[in-house]
């Protein structure tokens, strides 16, 4: 019995192919999208996540010492207290090929790190290397075992293999520290007066940045999912309005309302199994073909870290499925909710739904009051991410409930200014067709929302760094020295080589209780001429020279709530004014900026081991290579402004690859909504243009009416969508960043990619049109006549 | 950089050390593993002093184990724990990263209500860790154990991030070897140990806390041993009592879990002179199990000495006291109540 009823309630489908195509694709779509990011976001995270495990903090602390290290000074550091592993750096050739050796002693880690599943003890000593190096060596005499987050050409190995490979023999090229160092340990400067504690600064740290763009993705994923279950309500709705014939017969015949509700449950339910299987094997293929740019993206951001392959992760796969059942389920619950009320015997009629538009809307419109209260109190009484999700769910997904009764004022007040007949019948056509076709629209508004919110924060964040980067990169040159006891050195080498020395002084510290870097500088007018302030006295430069104010970066004025002329005490006996806030995006820690003298006054233990230099651009590079060999450097330790300036506009124009690719695929969905409404519609619209056929009007001004009609709705739509979309923006940069790293992004306005998009959206919305305005072009006078065959 | 290096070192630990995969088939930590190449102890070998408180390169475990009872003035009860084992991957030690000697330290304070503890690992042949005479000290990193070549008095100190303690020791009594003559047989199968202790410390120290400093007194008990195979492949743990009775007596039992339990233990008068016991002579029951650490492992027991007139029940400070890590194990003071009382400390290994 209940495979006849399925039987019977699926051959529906069979005669309405279109709604079919519709909402398989609504939820393929959905699925694909949703989980296309999620698989590009699961990838990252993954990457991210075995690194930070293992890494126990962002920086490694080091010691290296001016001396040559050797095995007697692990003895001596580990005998006194400090838990350090050795690293030997250098260079081997096997077989012709030449690799970088990065030796360690392997036994340390036991001690910060879970235990893997013990590989089995090998006879020959291992050697890891990414799974590229290791292809290309081939010795009988090591284990080579592949690690995909190792640089390339890198071999990784014990200390003991290091050493025999590099010839380098009881010779340690520095100490890495171990996070957890025991309660009791001696003074580092007491064991020997050589050692430096040295904490490795990345100019390419900037790990907030990545995280950023990784949220703006989720939201992304999330709003274009939401744009696709506007196409399966409305098919469903659709479908029932259309089965309502067929249900009422099944009634009749004796089957149960319950029966019937659980029938339909499965059949929408297997659509969904069906259709999201299909929409993650689209998700994969849109991740997989967007991955290597996300990956370069990330990589560019953050470091060498993200694989660029995607791999299929069950977890991404599942949770896509899982928020496809359900998502389908909350489109489809209104239709099966109406299925279980339906009185027996009320008569099957087409336009009911149309005509209870009226009590819809008020329904509408208290669901969005009360989604605006509800994103309000989440914003207001909220905090965290979570709480700044739900509250731009709760304000977009209001925007999307408004907008039927936006346009339907918009229609209203322009069939009051119609004058011709003509004119005011397409307008009062228009408002009649609107409850058809307004969750189309509302997936329509969403899209370009997403589309406009995302591109203006992609830009906004590209305009911002690297202004950031121009400002804060003012120097040519920086070096990182490995040891202090260099410093006077280098500066005297250096100095008749370069315009200016600009010595950078640190200082950790702890200011209200928090982890804090203070920075002494030499005000120079490079600093002067570049710096950009959010908040400023005019004359903070000059405060900061006469030792009369201090800087701080925005992390550490949002935190404490601090502004330009609040007071910060920053030992017992120093206390001076907020003279300037400076933006420092991707530092997770607070930061303070004082005179260099001021510094060196009160603070003993600052270290001076970074340099900017001010030289001709040109010679630059040469300078870099000469340092680097005078004073024995890593070449991550001089870094050229220009190439990483070069390298930051590389990871942003692969960002446009990626945002743009999303936006016209969800602008496609929005699309398909469009045309499925109408193509939906064109039956059922037959008999209202009928009579204005008979009236004299030709089939091509209908057509050409209908395509006018889409246009005009999208248009409206696209009105409305820019102020949301702006909103959307704002929102991501202003609060849900804020909330997330404690830094905003400032908000600029791209007024030529807006233009951009209205030209899509025309393209859309007419290539959506299209179709049904060409049949109904093509329609032969005999299907208008039978319209009025049955009136009598 | 930094970071894919540290990632591959725990993968390569497993390669480096006899440890979980190969070792779990083998008795608890690998210690019924395979012995090709390394010495065997003998029957009847005599004793060479101060080299044998020294390392043992030949044989492939060896430890320096120092387990004390302690009180504050206050009458708070603690335990305090120093290890130092070493495991060689072959019979012979030299100078530099290629030697085969690896050294594990293990450090706990229990109280009532905390156990602190702390690992550390090390290889030989650089100077990190080690055991030496004359002046005699065994030490890993800054964890050390030092003082005179007839073991009458040391310092002991060990420490990790919350915790550190430094331990004055002192006796004038006499070792004390198990077995016959130090050969302490662990199985039927005939697999056995070279095993001394000096059950007879005086203590006096400091435990530091991360908040508190403790002036503590109390005794101690040091149990030396090596062997190359001191377990049966199918012995997959064991638990040992060192029990300092109040009227100056001492006993050493231990229980091998295999197909079938091994028994063995030593009975000390107040004088110092020690005697086997056989098997008969030593009933071990569990009575009240807890839960540590995910595992069922029996904290309560009744210890029983027919031959010797002790009938009692053995309780811990702390039922929690787990030693974390590569090779995790239970171990921890315990109080005796019965027809004796007094003082001691309870290992338990291999409880899965």
């Amino acid at each position: 019995m209940n495979w006849v009823v399925l039987g019977v309630l699926i051959s529906h489908w069979r005669r309405q192919k279109n709604q079919f195509l519709g909402l398989f694709l609504g939820i393929a779509l959905a699925t694909g999208l949703w989980s296309g990011v999620q698989a590009i976001n699961a990838e990252a995270r993954v990457s991210y996540g075995d690194a930070e495990k293992i890494l126990v903090g962002q920086y490694i602390k080091q010691i290296t010492s001016s001396k040559k290290m050797t095995v007697s000074d692990y003895a001596k550091l580990r005998r006194s207290g400090w838990q350090v592993t050795p690293v030997l750096l250098g260079t081997a050739t096997i077989q012709n090929a030449e690799y970088d050796i990065l030796g360690a002693d392997f036994l340390t880690a036991a001690l910060i790190v879970d235990m893997p599943n013990g590989a089995a003890p090998g006879a020959r000593p291992v050697i890891f290397a990414n799974p590229k190096t290791a292809g290309t060596l081939v010795d009988a005499r090591f284990d080579v075992r592949t690690r995909a987050d190792l640089p390339q050409n890198q071999l990784l190995m014990d200390i003991s293999t290091a050493e025999f490979l590099t010839g380098q023999r009881g010779v340690i090229s520095r100490f890495l520290v171990l996070d957890k160092q025991p309660m009791r340990q001696t003074d580092l400067r007491k064991i020997d007066p050589s050692f430096t504690l040295y904490k490795p600064d990345n100019p390419n740290d900037i790990n907030g940045l990545t995280e950023s763009f990784r949220l703006s993705l989720t939201a992304f994923g999330f709003l274009s999912f939401a744009v696709g279950l506007f196409i399966v309500q409305a098919t469903i709705g659709l479908a029932l309005e259309q089965r309502r014939g067929t249900i009422r017969t099944l009634r009749a015949i004796g089957v149960g309302r319950l029966q019937l509700t659980n029938l339909m449950l499965a059949e929408l339910l297997l659509f969904a199994a069906f259709a999201g299987a299909v929409g993650l094997a689209l998700g994969y293929l849109i991740a997989a073909a967007l991955l290597p740019d996300v990956a370069a993206t990330l990589s560019g951001l953050y470091g060498a870290e993200v694989s660029g392959s995607l791999q299929f992760r069950p977890v991404w796969a599942l949770a896509g499925l899982a928020m496809t059942m359900a998502g389908t389920l909350i489109a489809g619950g209104q239709a099966l909710w109406r299925i279980w009320q339906m009185p027996i015997l009320r008569t099957a009629q087409h336009r009911a739904w149309a005509m209870a538009a009226h009590n819809d809307e008020k329904w509408r419109l208290i669901t969005v009051a009360f989604l605006i209260i509800l994103a309000l109190a989440f914003l207001a009484f909220g905090s965290g991410l979570i709480a700044g999700f739900a509250s731009l769910a709760g304000f977009m997904l209001a925007a999307a409930l408004v907008l039927p009764s936006l346009l339907g004022a918009i229609l209203r007040f322009a069939s009051k200014l119609a004058k011709s007949a003509k004119a005011q019948w397409f307008w009062a056509d228009s408002r009649q067709q609107l409850p058809h076709l307004s969750l189309a629209l509302m997936a329509l508004l969403l899209a370009l929302a997403t589309n406009i919110g995302v591109t203006s924060m992609v830009s906004s964040f590209r305009v911002t760094f690297i202004g950031w980067l121009d400002q804060r990169l003012a120097s040519e040159l920086y070096v990182s020295l490995e040891n202090q006891e260099d410093g006077p050195r280098f500066q005297a080498w250096v100095t008749s080589q370069v315009d200016t020395v600009l010595p950078l002084l640190t200082v950790e510290t702890r200011l209200f209780s928090n982890q804090t870097e203070v920075m002494g500088l030499v005000v120079h007018a490079t600093y002067r001429d570049n710096w950009q302030f959010i908040d400023a006295t005019n004359t903070a430069w000059d405060a900061v020279a006469n030792r009369a104010g201090v800087l701080v970066n925005e992390q550490l004025a949002r935190r404490q709530n601090l502004s330009v002329g609040s007071k910060i005490e920053l030992t017992d006996t120093l206390s001076l004014p907020v003279v300037g806030i400076y933006s420092d995006y991707g530092n997770p820690f607070a930061q303070v900026t004082i005179s260099q003298d001021l510094l060196k006054e009160n603070y003993q233990n600052y270290t001076v081991h970074r340099f900017a230099l001010r030289l001709d651009p040109a010679r630059a590079p040469e300078l870099r290579e000469r340092i680097i060999g005078e004073f024995d450097l890593p070449p991550d330790a001089v870094f050229n402004q220009l190439q990483i300036k070069a390298l930051a506009r590389n990871v942003f124009e692969r960002t446009f690859v990626v945002s743009s690719a999303l936006n016209m695929l969800t602008l496609l969905v929005a699309a398909l909504a469009i045309l499925i409404s109408l193509a939906t519609l064109a039956k059922l619209r037959l008999s209202q243009l009928a009579p204005v056929w008979a009236l004299g009007m030709s089939r091509g001004e209908l057509a050409f009416l209908e395509l006018a009609r889409a246009l005009a709705l999208a248009l409206f739509t696209f009105v409305f969508a820019l102020p949301l979309g702006i909103f959307l923006t704002w929102f991501l940069l202003a609060v849900v960043n804020v909330e997330a790293f404690g830094w905003r992004l400032p908000l600029y306005h791209f007024p030529a990619a807006w233009g951009w998009l209205l030209v899509m959206t025309f393209l859309s919305a007419s290539l959506a049109a299209a179709a049904p305005a060409y049949q109904l072009w093509r329609r032969k006078p005999a299907e208008f006549l039978k319209v009025f065959a049955n009136e009598s | 950089m930094k970071a894919s290096f540290l990632a591959a070192i725990v993968l390569f630990l497993g390669a480096v050390l006899p440890t979980s995969g190969a070792a779990q088939n083998a008795g608890f930590a690998g210690l019924g593993q395979d012995i090709a190449g390394f010495a065997q102890p003998q029957v009847n070998q005599p004793w060479e002093f101060p080299k044998d408180h020294a390392a043992h390169p030949n044989y492939r475990i060896e430890w320096w184990y120092v387990t004390a009872n302690l009180q504050d003035k206050q009458g708070r009860d603690f335990g305090v724990q120093w290890t130092l084992f070493r495991s060689a991957l072959r019979p012979e030690t030299v100078l530099g990263w290629n030697d085969p000697q690896i050294w594990m330290g293990h450090a706990a304070i229990t109280s009532a209500t905390q156990q602190l503890t702390a690992q550390r690992f090390a290889r030989g042949g650089v100077g990190i860790a080690g055991a030496k005479t004359t002046p005699f000290e065994a030490w890993i990193d800054e964890w050390k154990m030092q003082g005179s070549d007839d073991f009458s008095s040391l310092f002991l100190t060990a420490g990790g991030a919350d915790f550190t303690y430094d331990l004055n020791l002192e006796t004038d009594k006499p070792l004390i070897f198990h077995g016959q003559n130090g050969y302490s047989v662990k199985s039927e199968g005939g697999q056995a140990s070279r095993y001394y202790s000096q059950s007879n410390y005086q203590v006096t120290g400091k435990l530091m806390l991360l908040n508190e400093e403790i002036e503590v007194t109390g005794t101690a008990w040091l149990d030396r041993e090596f062997s190359s195979q001191p377990l049966a492949p199918d012995q997959q743990g064991w638990d040992w009592f060192s029990l300092n009775f109040d009227d100056g007596s001492k006993a050493m039992v231990f229980r091998l879990r295999g197909t079938r339990d091994f028994y063995a233990g030593t009975w000390i008068t107040p004088n110092g002179a020690a005697s086997a016991l056989a098997p008969a002579e030593i009933i071990l029951t569990p009575k009240r199990y807890a839960l540590v650490a995910g595992r069922k492992i029996p904290v309560d027991w009744q210890v029983i000495l027919p031959t010797k007139g002790v009938d009692i029940s053995v309780s811990p400070l702390n039922d929690q006291s787990w030693m974390p890590g590569l090779f995790a194990y239970w171990e921890g003071p315990i109080l005796i109540n019965g027809t004796r009382s007094g003082r001691g400390y309870l290992e338990m290994t291999g409880y899965e």
